[in-house]
């Protein structure tokens, strides 16, 4: 029973409250809590007869935060669509992501979607955990410590996922304002973009860095509509043994803190994450990442992990101990002496030790016969464990402070109380019908100046200055790097590394992200998003066969239905496209709410952002290509058939001209088998380079490939494979999906040809002398001639 | 003594300086009337008892890169200086603000425990930039708040260099 008058706690005034001072009470406390839910929370505590305390009250607002539960995506959305009628989504989440992994049902998927990270098997021993988490709104605040704790904390995701994973690789793709947006576009008590783009970067560079993993695989994109709130994704790669995957808690198990201590840094970071920004921020929401004291608690969780030393573990993330320790012991229960938790400074009130988000925390369900080992083993690594409480079997969650009960909470309604949200969603087909695109007019010598603006734009440039801050080699693992060919100069599509270094076993990491198609159409953007992460991890040498994605959604405010339409359409996207390619989601995160005040004082939402990861086994690291061109002489195939698809291109950007057209679209089951072919021929030996088609079209493929390899390209682009004649400049830089350049020596072309039947085109040959040729084959006129210097030259300008 | 002291670790002259050099070269953007250098140092603020021959060995073993730096002992900056629109040279301090997790300082603590010196209750760190020269207190105030600075987790103080030598002056 809760301790009457303790002068420990602050009682909350609710049973009596009206709507108004409901809502008053949750947006005073920075709780995040709707009226409805402030409505179940007011008549659960009329049943019980009284007010609610403090800690009781942040409790179900960190638990109920859309950064923990997910109330969009797990709420009923009534979707209807212009012309086309209307469908009830009764949880987004489970009928539309969720559902492919359910009904593909792969026997190597051996966590998905119930812990910390989605596990898929390495090998019979081993596995392979991945997970990719944001942290947008506190690296907008602060971005070296908001970007730092990303990364950060996503690390503990793989720690804390079964009973530990080895972080092996990360990866980390962030969307900015450009540098150059003007100051007037800078909305009041936001950061400039300069600021930061370098602390972000150095913050996800330092934390990385310091815990010795390597970050091979990531992307920097550029656009205005992230000004206030940038997108910072943290991803990570762990190795876990299979016998290590599940976890558990039991009656009795200790609840045991370990690593750094808790100060008031971070507190209401779950539930200000949920909402949007704006100004007024106070600096406790901000966390600073302490990267040594994460490496140390990890060295100490592997050891205590291999000797079994504890049952089961989480990390301590959004909402501090009252997300970690409530979800361990949603099934039994707990009780915790708050006063046990060792802080960083006196002063601190039990409330906010309970949901304190301080860093470098982890937590453990230990059994008392191994707590002696355990603490022993931290002590010698120099690592701080202490006992917090115990796991019970009344169900309840009890805090208490120094003997006084300071919360006491049915577990059942932390975890299940929380209403679902019903809104609605509407579709209406953009104003601008990309039909009626009007086609980009080219004098033949534009199409050069043209390819080298788009390798100078900010999105296709190399960002070396970036990219060769993170550490790739530390743990000896990598095997393709972010930069290939000669002297470096390319660009990879994809990472390959190898997480146990006596297997030739290695592991394929890309992504795909293309915002600029979401404001056109969601469904393609995220059609495109999947593809292009596939088609990355296939260019490098990858199976689709044995391989899984994770979605990544940022979206901006989820209360408009036509923001909500465009969410529904991408999540039914990730469910036709991934089924389509029989590929598993096995983990995934959203973030919502990510709106800003623009200068004007309107509110404004990001661009609708979707990131697809993609993680497979590649069975022999051997078999693995590079993107830059190795051999003159060699044939040039063009694989996959070119639309005239520039709707959201980047030859719009560059020509300064809206985003009109026809949104790549994806043709699932050709992709499919063209994706499978393609993995067999590299198997077979018959590629020597690969690149993937994205960003500015076949001619800046070729670019890229010819520079990174310091060989010439003479191409006919009038042989690609197209359903329908299409003018130069659509063949030049049209973004249609699924296609790739491949580099095949002259003895392998029966071979390849043979294999590819119908879905490659040989469209020139490797030539000696460095420069680009592109050519319309029908009227024998060159269309662009580059020397690779000059391309190379724009592609390494510092945007 | 029981007191507050701050040790500055700077490069020696002749040294190279990047985070002085990197923001010199990202200022010149901004076009800054007169800006000939920026020279940066890093600070420590150790609360304690503690002697003079005590702050010299925990910066000479411990905060110091003895090839490349030298420290300076007590040049606590003045918070309440008079006001000066003149040009000359400024000096901003950055510290974090009192509860943000200041990483560093918990390493120098361990540090100087490690010196078996028991006497240091409190350290925070902290960085200095010195701008040779500006046109006016407002620029050095500008520059702070809008480039050095993070007003959510830094507190920031701005200073003259004249001023600080004189109050430093006095001070010994």
């Amino acid at each position: 029973m809760l301790t009457k008058d303790s002068p420990l706690v602050q009682k909350i005034a609710i049973l009596k409250g009206s709507d108004s001072q409901l809502l008053e009470i949750s947006r005073k406390g920075l709780l995040s809590l709707n009226l409805q839910e402030m409505k179940v929370i007011q008549a659960y505590f009329k049943k019980l007869g009284r007010e609610p305390v403090d800690a009781e009250l942040e409790t179900l607002a960190q638990t109920w935060s859309e950064h923990c539960k997910h109330k969009t995506f797990g709420g009923v959305i009534e979707y209807e669509e212009e012309g086309r009628g209307s469908r009830v989504y009764d949880n987004l989440l489970k009928s539309t992501i969720m559902r492919v992994t359910e009904e593909l049902d792969r026997p190597w998927c051996w966590s998905t979607f119930r812990d910390n990270a989605g596990v898929i098997a390495f090998d019979e021993d081993w596995g392979i955990a991945f997970k990719v988490e944001t942290h947008n709104h506190p690296s907008a605040l602060e971005p070296y410590g908001g970007a730092g704790t990303g990364i950060g904390g996503v690390i503990r995701d793989i720690l804390g996922v079964g009973l530990g994973a080895k972080p092996v690789l990360n990866t980390d793709v962030f969307a900015f304002a450009p540098r150059s947006l003007s100051p007037k576009l800078i909305p009041k008590g936001v950061l400039p973009p300069q600021r930061i783009i370098n602390g972000v970067i150095a913050g996800v560079r330092d934390y990385g860095n310091r815990m010795g993993i390597p970050t091979a695989n990531g992307a920097v994109y550029f656009d205005e509509g992230y000004v206030a709130n940038p997108l910072v994704f943290c991803g990570t790669v762990g190795l876990i043994p299979k016998d290590k995957v599940e976890k558990s808690v039991q009656t009795g198990d200790l609840v045991v803190t370990l690593g750094g201590r808790t100060g008031r840094d971070g507190i209401h970071g779950a539930t200000f994450s949920s909402a949007a920004l704006e100004e007024g921020i106070t600096s406790s929401v901000v966390q600073i990442g302490h990267a040594i004291m994460e490496k140390r608690t990890m060295d100490v969780l592997l050891q205590a992990r291999d000797r079994g030393l504890y049952r089961g573990l989480t990390d301590c993330g959004a909402g501090g101990f009252s997300s970690a320790v409530g979800e361990l012991g949603a099934e039994t229960g707990v009780r915790v002496d708050l006063e046990k938790v060792p802080l960083k400074y006196h002063g601190l009130a039990p409330w906010e030790i309970w949901v304190s988000e301080s860093q470098e925390r982890m937590v453990l369900a230990v059994p008392p016969a191994n707590w002696l080992e355990l603490s022993e083993l931290c002590g010698s690594e120099g690592v701080e464990a202490t006992i917090i409480g115990q796991f019970t079997n009344d169900h309840q969650l009890n805090l208490r402070y120094e003997g006084e009960t300071v919360g006491l909470l049915d577990m059942e309604f932390v975890h299940e109380g929380m209403p679902r949200v019903h809104r609605k969603a509407a579709w209406y087909h953009p104003v601008a019908e990309p039909k009626s695109a009007k086609r980009p007019r080219f004098q033949q010598r534009d199409y050069g100046s043209t390819l080298l603006k788009l390798l100078a734009h900010p999105n296709i440039a190399a960002k070396k200055w970036v990219v060769r801050q993170y550490d790739h080699e530390v743990q000896g693992g990598s095997v393709i790097k972010p930069f290939a060919g000669f002297d470096q100069r390319g660009p990879n599509d994809a990472c390959v590394f190898r997480p146990r270094l006596d297997s030739i076993q290695g592991v394929v990491v890309s992504n795909g992200f293309n915002p600029s198609y979401g404001e056109l159409d969601p469904y393609w953007m995220a059609a495109c998003a999947i593809d292009e992460a596939l088609r990355n991890l296939v260019a490098v040498g990858g199976n689709i066969n044995h391989a899984a994605i994770l979605d990544n959604f940022c979206w901006g405010d989820s209360q408009d239905p036509r923001e909500l339409a465009a969410l529904v359409r991408a999540c039914q996207a990730c469910y036709d496209i991934a089924k389509g390619f029989g590929v598993p989601f096995i983990s995934g995160k959203d973030s919502f709410n990510n709106t800003w005040r623009d200068p004007n004082g309107k509110l404004r939402s990001i661009p609708r952002s979707l990131l697809i990861s993609a993680i497979g086994v590649i069975k022999d690291i051997t078999q693995t290509v590079t993107m830059d061109t190795k051999q003159p002489g060699d044939w040039i195939f063009l694989i996959g058939e070119t639309r005239e698809e520039l709707g959201g291109s980047h030859l719009w950007k560059v020509l300064d001209k809206p985003p009109q057209g026809t949104v790549p679209h994806v043709q699932v089951a050709k992709a499919r088998e063209c994706f499978e072919l393609l993995h067999q021929a590299i198997g077979k030996g018959f590629v020597r380079a690969c690149h993937d088609l994205s960003e500015g079209g076949v001619a800046v493929a070729a670019a890229e490939m010819a520079f990174g390899g310091e060989f010439g390209m003479d191409l006919d682009i009038h042989k690609a494979l197209v359903p329908h004649a299409i003018p130069d400049s659509a063949l030049l830089f049209s973004e249609s999906a699924s296609r790739f350049l491949v580099e095949v020596p002259p003895m392998a072309r029966p071979g390849f040809e043979a294999l590819l039947k119908g879905y490659c085109a040989a469209l020139g040959r490797v030539t000696k002398k460095r420069t680009l040729i592109l050519r319309n084959g029908r009227t024998r006129r060159i269309l662009l001639k580059q020397p690779l210097e000059r391309l190379r030259a724009a592609w390494e300008t510092i945007a | 003594m029981h007191g507050t002291y701050i040790i500055e670790v700077r490069h020696k002259a002749g040294v190279a300086d990047p985070v002085g050099r990197g923001l010199f070269e990202d200022l010149r953007s901004l076009r800054i009337e007169g800006l000939r250098r920026v020279a940066f140092s890093q600070l420590y603020r150790l609360a304690g008892d503690l002697r003079p021959e005590e702050r010299a060995r925990i910066a000479e073993d411990l905060l110091v890169d003895p090839v490349t730096q030298t420290f300076q002992d007590g040049s606590l900056v003045p918070q309440t200086a008079e006001k000066e629109k003149t040009r000359g040279t400024y000096i901003v301090d950055i510290w974090f603000k009192t509860g943000v997790t200041d990483v560093a300082s918990e390493s120098v603590i361990k540090g100087i425990r490690d010196l078996d010196i028991e006497s240091v209750s409190e350290v925070r760190t902290g960085f200095r930039y010195r701008f040779l020269e500006l046109p006016s207190r407002q620029t050095a105030e500008t520059l702070a708040v809008t480039v050095l600075s993070n007003p959510l987790v830094h507190d920031r103080f701005v200073n003259r260099e004249l001023d600080m030598a004189k109050t430093f002056a006095r001070r010994n």
